[in-house]
């Protein structure tokens, strides 16, 4: 059985997902998109970890290879259930439906997500009806599951065109929750929705969180959001994770400058914030426009095309995610990592 | 018309009939767009933002109709016009659409032609409304192109938009949009399908532009951050309704109406305590069956009783440009009763 420290539920060790690209005349494996390039982290039991990065930067392969929705080129995930742990990577098909249960995933559209032919009950009950509960004890369980997302039981037969955004993502964390899992991997499930719906469903998974325990993986590109759910932020850029900290530091102080240009990209609800002094005709080096058209280094740091900081050794040589010297508990994949906070 | 004003959409009220009943976007919109200024549009999903936009292109969706208002226009020679009464496929209006009025869209990929490369579109803007010779429209398009930060301009005219990442592609959109030299430009979403630093130089660069071109700008938007930073004047919209109109400080520090104040509330912020964030109860209703009244009461959290649910309040001059549509901040006399309003029948 392999070794998990106590507290953690899910430690993910050097997960790789490699695409294959095929082209020419016999479709041959010309190359590989690496969506998941060497990425590792651990989640202690009901924490929220947030996954964060622009479109393109892995963080969704990373929640479906977890579910085992798509299968990992290489790497382990450990997670641990009833007392034991299982590298989920190395399970048959077999052995995954036994795990399944235990992790559950939400999705980003509950317009896509949700089969319009089924009522409201069969949808929250499918997971049920595929571990075998009866009929009676299914309805039972779907009237519990929609009082506690907030759902009038009332409503079960009715199907999901009757319902708003906000309640059909309601419909789709009930159906996660279904089966009692311990691990919920939400991806972007707050981004369809409207704002005052948003808050909704935030507030709901916070407080499910308390209720019942759960860990989550929270996938997200919006950093406000990301900020008021997530305990600890991985920020990922290119297939990798570049830096890691805890919920409040990464926002006061980042220490990668993707992190930082990051922050400083997403716009601030208040008209008196100079918001990257967008008004003003001076360029602004974390917006070079450029920059993400150029080519990225085969063996360096994939933002170097992009990076204000960037030194002859960053395209040359990959910086790995280590820990701050000053603040050990945060990693930043940066050679100048200790010079961010202060550079302009 | 006031003489500031290039726009002045008045007491407007959309209507589809559908075998389903009658869906009712709009419900007596009034806004003005005082000439090279931008003003904002702010509402969730279904407030009927984007459909204020269409209604002024004369480009509403099929079944649907102006059934009351006026959508005053002041054109490049100094007439004004009301493009309500304009033939949707008369000669005018395609003067104006695309031409005095141009509009960027939300979805870069969808707006552009697969089949057609950036400059056989571009340049079928200036073929329309100039009277260019193909040189001068070819020297025309590069300039655009070049003018709106896509590198290699000379080249990168004859690809085709999927050869372009999304920002680059937002930006082609805007070269277009510029293309016919407009006085007001419609940016419905421009930046929402986009990575936030992606979206932070397209705003820079509708700024630019806007203030290089004197244009007019109207931008839609369900992003009160984005709001905060691109506009002089917002209008809050809700059900089809402006509901508070302000400047755009005097809006993000001294909100009116509940509902405002609520939606400025709902967003996590990025600095400060992580406070438990409001929410508004209930979804926005389907736009077939208006609640009486408030259309907001039955989400409000400040109502005030039976007035809000049998009358419909009115605009409130708050002074200083700040106005709301709410009964806490007028008396109830003031409302109207909606029996005379309803257009069902119209």
């Amino acid at each position: 059985m392999p070794e998990l420290s106590p507290e953690i539920i899910l430690r993910v060790d050097n997960l790789k997902k490699y695409f294959p690209v095929r082209a020419g005349f016999f479709r041959r494996v010309s190359e590989y998109i690496k969506a998941v390039d060497d990425v590792s982290f651990s989640i202690p039991r009901g924490k929220t970890l947030g996954l964060v990065g622009e479109s393109g930067s892995g963080k969704t392969t990373v929640g479906r290879s977890i579910l085992r929705a798509i299968d990992p080129t290489d790497g382990r995930i450990l997670f641990r259930h009833n007392g034991n742990v299982v590298d989920v990577a190395a399970l048959d098909r077999k052995e995954l439906k036994g795990i399944r249960h235990h992790m559950q995933m939400v999705f980003q559209d509950p317009f896509s997500s949700l089969n319009p032919r089924m009522p409201v009950l069969d949808l929250i009950a499918e997971p049920l009806r595929a571990h075998g509960w009866s009929f009676k004890k299914r309805r039972e369980r779907v009237h519990e599951l929609m009082e506690l997302v907030g759902l009038d039981p009332r409503l079960m037969s009715r199907y999901p065109h009757a319902f708003s955004g906000g309640q059909r993502q309601r419909i789709g964390i009930a159906r996660a929750l279904a089966l009692n899992p311990s691990l919920i991997v939400a991806d972007e499930p707050v981004s369809a929705l409207d704002v005052s719906v948003q808050a909704q469903i935030l507030n709901l998974l916070n407080r499910l969180q308390k209720q019942l325990g759960l860990t989550y993986l929270f996938v997200a590109h919006d950093l406000s959001v990301i900020r008021y759910i997530c305990d600890r932020v991985a920020v990922m850029y290119s297939g990798r994770i570049v830096e890691v900290a805890d919920g409040e530091e990464i926002f006061q102080e980042p220490r990668h400058p993707y992190s930082r240009t990051l922050i400083a990209a997403a716009p601030i609800p208040d008209p008196k914030a100079n918001w990257l002094a967008l008004s003003s005709d001076a360029e602004n080096v974390e917006l070079d426009a450029q920059g993400v058209e150029r080519p990225k280094p085969a063996n360096g740091c994939a933002f170097a095309p992009r990076c204000p900081l960037a030194i002859d050794r960053c395209w040359k040589e990959r910086p790995p995610l280590d820990p701050l010297q000053d603040n050990p508990t945060r990693q930043s994949a940066c050679f100048r990592a200790d010079e961010v906070k202060n550079a302009e | 018309m006031k003489e500031e004003n290039i726009v002045e959409v008045e007491d407007l009220f959309i209507r589809f009939y559908r075998d389903e009943g009658v869906i009712k976007p709009l419900n007596g919109v009034s806004l003005s767009i005082p000439s090279g200024k931008s003003v904002g549009v702010v509402g969730e999903s279904g407030c009927g933002k984007t459909m204020t936009a269409y209604a002024l292109l004369r480009i509403l969706p099929r079944g649907g109709e102006i059934v009351r208002g006026a959508l005053r226009f002041k054109r490049k020679n100094g007439e004004t016009i009301d493009l309500a009464q304009l033939d949707e496929k008369g000669k005018t209006i395609r003067q104006i659409r695309g031409g005095e009025i141009a509009m960027i869209f939300q979805e870069p990929m969808t707006a552009f032609s697969p089949v057609h490369t950036l400059y056989n579109q571009i340049s079928e803007v200036l073929r329309i409304h100039s009277d260019m010779d193909e040189e001068a429209i070819r020297k025309r398009v590069v300039d655009l192109l070049g003018h709106v930060g896509i590198p290699d301009p000379e080249q990168r005219a004859d690809a085709y938009p999927f050869e372009f990442s999304g920002g680059m592609r937002q930006r082609a959109m805007i070269a277009m949009a510029l293309a016919s030299n407009p006085r007001l430009l419609i940016a419905d979403e421009p930046t929402t399908a986009l990575d936030v630093t992606v979206q932070a130089q397209v705003l820079r660069l509708i700024k630019k532009i806007q203030k290089e071109f004197n244009l007019s700008l109207m931008l839609i938007t369900h992003d009160l951050g984005v709001i905060a930073h691109m506009v002089d004047y917002v209008y809050v919209m809700y059900m089809g309704e402006v509901v508070e109109a302000a400047p755009v400080g005097e809006l993000f520090e001294n909100p009116k109406h509940p509902y405002t104040i609520d939606l400025l509330h709902s967003i996590p912020k990025m600095t400060g305590p992580r406070e438990e964030l409001a929410h508004i109860e209930g979804t926005v209703p389907h736009s077939a069956a208006l609640p009486p009244g408030c259309m907001f009461h039955p989400r409000c959290r400040k109502r005030v009783g039976k007035t809000c649910w049998t009358r419909e309040p009115g605009m409130t001059d708050l002074g200083d440009g700040h106005y709301v549509r709410c009964f806490i901040h007028s008396p109830a006399e003031s409302g109207i009763s909606r029996e005379s309003e309803d257009l069902t029948y119209a």
